[in-house]
């Protein structure tokens, strides 16, 4: 018998000590509670409970998943099979008195935060933290710099924090990284920490990342949009090559970026061929249409167009690629169906999958892999 | 009457240099060479206090640069000449990736059925070792003919470091990037230089990539790099100051030591050559025989450390 059932069955029998029964099995630890690939988590606040629904973003179950209520309590459980080494990120809906609450899980201290605020967390045994997440301590990592540059493309500032690694000297020529959606991979996806330590380590070569940060519009601006793909190009290349000792060469300059900021980095290697060497496209919203239309909005037609274009000539980026997609996104079809065809055209990818979903956190645990292709470090040199 | 040599394991986070000296009995000049640490081997301050004697930096990494930047016709000849060099390695390591690849499996088969394919593994196995002694001796002839520091801008430089080798009583080596360390001390030529001062009594403390590059050959290792099967490779020829010895610099974080097939595999290569692990507070004196001075060394035959 399940703990679960132990608790049903406790409670059917000692109705008088329902609460007793309920604390003690809150008591015994935090939730979701994990034993081999079955998580069960369990509401019970004290109050009056409609219903709890466990929301989440995994991509081929159903996306709410109602809790059973335990008998005659205000207490609620669900169980469900996940695969090792899973990630998930989610919120629950309770509805009180008809009133529906998108909240936090009070019994999970395991939060993401993203751009629109907190996720508890489920991890499944054989996840991991990386070890190359951890601040390093002072004065051992590199420095950030930030600037705002004014854009005649887009007639706005736009904000770009530049991030110099802890090896950085005026006089030394280094590769350079330039990243969408700035300021949130450093906020959210530890960005500079992810630098520190793998550059550190000698995984990854010392190297200039450019976080540059959208305007108001991301979305449109990040659509396969041309003035985006200018703006990459002909304002703030130009720009951080004139105040940053950048090596000149295509193979040591890169774009990198996760979603629409994906598309937008490919976008603009394949509008300006010759110039981006290096692509990191991470859950990359590459959405195409074999025959007739897609059905993702108005806001998707540029990318499709594009992403069809892309799958007919993508040869002409000529780039060392690095993809990745959590299988819990719907863009893992599009990601997947991608990479024969990169390869065919000769392009060296590399492809990494991974059991989370289209997050932040996803992003970061796939950063060692991506920067160690595009920038390999001289590790194997190194005997300090 | 040559002194033992003093090797030590990678100096972070607690250096031991400073008592390695000490032990040495080493009074005067401290000749240092950090052309490992590249575009930080001006960083001395800390490594000059851990010393505590009067020091002479030789700086042969902004010496090359300095170099390569005003005479262009020595910087053309010299990448002309790497060029064959990085040429030869690329094609030793394809073949040695696929030799690897087949001494791997092989180990699994034999493992399971010795009898059937013992045979075909020593024969993986023996060909490896014969990739392997190939980069020493391919090397050293590709580089035989007219070393760049015969050539006159380079002679001067050389000059220096023959001074400095005539006034310091103590030479030492820093860790760092193995190659490129190398490759500074043979633009240089500053290995003969080096040989010449530890025979008549000069004292030479090493450690991690500066020991490495003292003995016969250098392996360079990583068992579980972000990248790659992790094969150890042979990375040149050392100087061969030190003989008969394989050197593993922090070799508890970089070799899967919990692997013992592949412990067997590297072990194997080195053809019963002692092999030992230096961590943080080693210190070996190297005379032929070894002597432990402090720290625990990890005999990698044995598994063990003493």
């Amino acid at each position: 018998m399940s703990r679960v059932q132990q608790l049903a069955f406790a409670l059917r029998q000692e109705r008088a000590q329902a609460d007793q029964h309920l604390r003690s099995f809150a008591d015994e630890g935090t939730f979701p509670r994990v034993q081999g690939s079955e998580a069960t988590f369990f509401f019970w606040d004290g109050g009056e409970a409609d219903e709890v629904i466990l929301i989440h973003w995994v991509f081929g179950l159903e996306s709410r998943q109602a809790f059973e209520r335990l008998p005659g309590t205000q207490a609620f459980v669900l169980q469900l099979d996940l695969p090792a080494a899973a990630r998930v990120e989610y919120k629950l809906e309770l509805v009180r008195r008809g009133e529906k609450h998108w909240i936090r899980d009070p019994r999970n201290p395991l939060q993401a935060r993203d751009p629109f605020g907190a996720n508890s967390v489920c991890q499944m045994p054989g996840y991991e933290e990386p070890p190359w997440i951890d601040e390093l301590p002072e004065g051992q990592g590199g420095e950030l710099e930030p600037h705002v540059i004014r854009s005649e493309i887009w007639g706005a500032p736009r904000r770009v924090v530049v991030y110099l690694p802890f090896e950085y000297r005026p006089t030394k020529r280094l590769p350079l990284l330039i990243c969408h959606d700035g300021t949130d991979t450093l906020r959210f996806a530890a960005a500079k920490q992810v630098l520190d330590n793998l550059i550190r380590r000698h995984e990854v070569r010392p190297l200039i990342v450019a976080f540059v940060d959208p305007g108001g519009s991301r979305n449109q601006e990040y659509a396969a949009n041309p003035l985006q793909a200018r703006f990459l190009v002909e304002e703030v290349l130009p720009w951080i090559e004139r105040e940053y000792p950048i090596r000149p060469s295509p193979a040591e300059r890169g774009l990198m970026g996760a979603s629409f900021g994906a598309v937008s980095a490919l976008h603009a290697a394949w509008t300006y061929p010759g110039v981006f060497g290096r692509l990191m496209l991470q859950s990359g919203s590459f959405a195409f249409t074999d025959i007739g239309t897609h059905d993702r909005g108005p806001l998707w037609d540029p990318v499709v167009d594009f992403v069809n274009a892309f799958r007919e000539d993508p040869g002409r980026v000529d780039a060392r690629m690095f993809l990745s997609c959590g299988c819990f996104e719907s863009l893992i079809y599009y990601n997947r169906s991608l990479v024969p065809r990169l390869r065919a055209a000769g392009l060296q990818t590399r492809f990494v999958e991974s059991l989370d979903g289209h997050n932040w956190i996803s992003w970061r645990d796939r950063m060692r892999d991506g920067l160690t292709w595009l920038f390999p470090g001289h590790l194997w040199m190194y005997y300090e | 009457m040559r002194k033992p040599i003093v090797v030590l394991g990678p100096q972070r986070p607690t250096p031991n240099l400073g008592r390695a000296l000490d032990r040495l009995g080493a009074r005067g000049p401290v000749a240092l060479i950090t052309a490992g640490w590249r575009h930080d081997e001006e960083d001395i301050s800390p490594l000059v206090r851990d010393v505590a004697r009067p020091t002479r930096h030789l700086p042969l990494y902004a010496w090359f640069e300095e170099v390569t930047h005003r005479h262009p016709d020595e910087s053309a000849r010299y990448r002309q000449r790497t060029r064959r060099v990085r040429a030869w390695k690329r094609g030793y390591r394809i073949r040695l990736h696929a030799a690897m690849a087949a001494l791997v499996e092989l180990d699994e088969l034999a493992l399971a059925d010795p009898e059937l394919y013992q045979s075909s593994l020593q024969a993986a196995l023996a060909q490896i070792i014969a990739l392997d002694a190939e980069v020493p001796a391919t090397l050293l002839s590709l580089r035989a003919t007219e070393p760049p520091w015969t050539r006159a801008p380079i002679l001067g430089y050389r000059e220096r470091v023959a001074e400095a080798f005539r006034t310091c009583d103590t030479v030492a080596l820093a860790g760092g990037q193995v190659a490129t360390l190398l490759n500074r001390l043979r633009f240089f030529g500053v290995g003969p230089l080096l040989r010449e001062f530890w025979e008549r009594g000069g004292n030479l403390v090493a450690w991690s990539a500066g020991a490495m590059v003292l003995t016969e050959r250098v392996m360079l290792f990583y068992d579980h790099p972000p990248d790659g099967p992790g094969h150890p490779e042979v990375l040149d020829a050392g100087l061969g100051l030190i003989r008969d010895l394989t050197l593993f610099p922090a070799a508890a974080q970089r070799l899967d030591l919990d692997d013992a097939r592949r412990r067997w595999r590297l072990l194997a290569r080195l053809q019963g050559g002692r092999a030992l692990g230096l961590a943080n507070g080693d210190a070996l004196q190297v005379d032929g025989a070894l002597e432990l001075l402090e720290g625990a060394v990890l005999d990698l035959a044995e598994g063990a450390t003493q």
